[in-house]
């Protein structure tokens, strides 16, 4: 029995009048060819889904949190891709880290010992012209082509959503790191957390809200508002960006 | 023109709000189609997700027809995941080998702009409903009709694991896909 191959499907698509066999039999059914047409013909893959996919409609969803989340990254790429994982830069950072020259000692512990409640620090420094990283003071003045890293200190093992806030305006969520417990550089699957100021002007704030267990945008939000909970964490740096 | 056709020509005019319409309408088709790859987590999907829209809209002028862009914008979030998957599994990819091998302007050239003629929703339900009574029937039922539980949660219903489901879907899909391929080319070449 012929199967798919390239060279009887190229046969077959150029004229399929003339190879009434291998139609039918490819009708009737072969795993040798259905293996074939899974694993070869991609053009059919998209229409194939949409009809698949179209047996349970899915309603649009109005999501202002996600589609903020894209237009940054795709409507205005050259001003507003700045919270990429800046893989380029991230050995150079990984170094930095691991020599520690620009962190600061840790300061001094906030959590109540014995206490359950959710604790979590921020430290940030900053990536400037030449690759050198300072330290950031509280409200320090940075130039608006830096790149902004954090170290956290915290006694959640979840997770942190990231927002951004500019000026007074309302925070935006912009992404999401892993929290662990004790001291860590705030980091996603790809490498560090980077925030590039390039764009930015005037005073910027970086939100962490983190928790063990998972909370909805508007709960991490209300948690942002009132400077946490006993679940959640609330930290932030907040730095004047120079243009 | 229908609303997808409407959304598409505004996009490709830089309008905003049919970025965002097309963005809203799909993004839960594409998070969808993502669910069945079982080797990706939560933060990969997100990842494939914001890649999609941003490869698709970025080349929506190389779409020839608006009304294909559904399965356009799938095909793009198809091909991520696979080879998010294939780098996560550390597995050789041999999808592109052989690829090569196909003469591939003539495999384009089998595909119309639009597939709707060849084989609609109907046709598809035929097909779930020739399968055996069974679990294969079940899974394909639960997520593709049903489409509410997870891979995860249609396991745990079945009692399997998440990879046996996929390789079900899969199953599926194939026979789908092998459908399509005899009915357009049946079409092409005139044959009954």
């Amino acid at each position: 029995m012929t199967h798919l191959t390239p060279a009887t499907f190229s046969e077959l698509v150029k004229d399929p009048a003339a190879h009434p066999e291998l139609l039918a039999h490819l009708a009737q059914g072969c795993e040798v060819c259905d293996a074939f047409l899974a694993a070869h013909v991609d053009a059919f893959d998209g229409p194939v889904d949409a009809l698949l996919l179209s047996l349970a409609p899915r309603d649009a969803v109005r999501d202002d949190v996600a589609w903020a989340r894209f237009r940054r990254r795709f409507l205005r790429p050259a001003v507003q891709r700045r919270w990429a994982m800046l893989g380029a830069v991230a050995a150079a950072l990984a170094v930095a880290v691991g020599v520690g020259w620009w962190w600061r000692a840790p300061v001094d512990e906030t959590g109540v010992k014995g206490a359950v409640k959710a604790t979590l620090e921020l430290q940030a420094a900053v990536r400037v012209e030449g690759g050198r990283f300072e330290a950031l003071a509280p409200a320090a003045r940075v130039d608006a082509g830096g790149v902004l890293v954090f170290r956290a200190q915290s006694n959640v093992d979840g997770v942190g959503r990231i927002f951004l806030q500019r000026g007074d305006g309302p925070p935006k969520e912009v992404g999401a790191v892993r929290v662990r417990a004790g001291l860590h550089e705030l980091e996603r699957d790809e490498g560090l957390l980077g925030v590039d100021l390039s764009g930015e002007a005037g005073r910027v704030t970086v939100w962490v809200v983190a928790s063990a267990a998972p909370v909805t945008a508007a709960e991490a939000l209300s948690a942002l508002q009132s400077g946490g909970t006993s679940d959640v964490a609330v930290a932030r740096i907040e730095v004047l960006v120079e243009p | 023109m229908d609303d997808i056709a409407r959304q598409v020509d505004g996009a490709r005019k830089g309008d905003e709000a049919a970025y965002r319409a097309l963005y809203e309408r799909f993004r839960p088709v594409v998070v969808r189609l993502l669910e069945a790859f079982t080797a990706l987590d939560a933060d990969d999907r997100e990842d494939i997700v914001q890649e999609t829209f941003t490869r698709a809209f970025r080349a929506l002028p190389r779409l020839k027809a608006a009304a294909a862009f559904p399965g356009w914008l799938l095909a793009i979030a198809r091909n991520r995941a696979l080879t998010a998957s294939e780098l996560k599994g550390n597995r050789q990819r041999t999808r592109q080998d052989f690829a090569a091998e196909l003469p591939e302007t003539a495999v384009e050239s089998l595909v119309p702009d639009s597939l709707r003629a060849e084989l609609d929703e109907a046709v598809v339900r035929q097909l779930i409903d020739a399968l055996p009574e069974g679990s294969e029937k079940d899974t394909v039922r639960l997520f593709y009709v049903d489409g509410t539980l997870s891979t995860r949660e249609i396991g745990e219903r079945l009692g399997v694991g998440k990879s046996t489901i996929t390789m079900r879907l899969e199953r599926f899909r194939a026979r789908v896909k092998r459908e399509l391929v005899v009915r357009v080319l049946r079409t092409r070449g005139g044959v009954p």
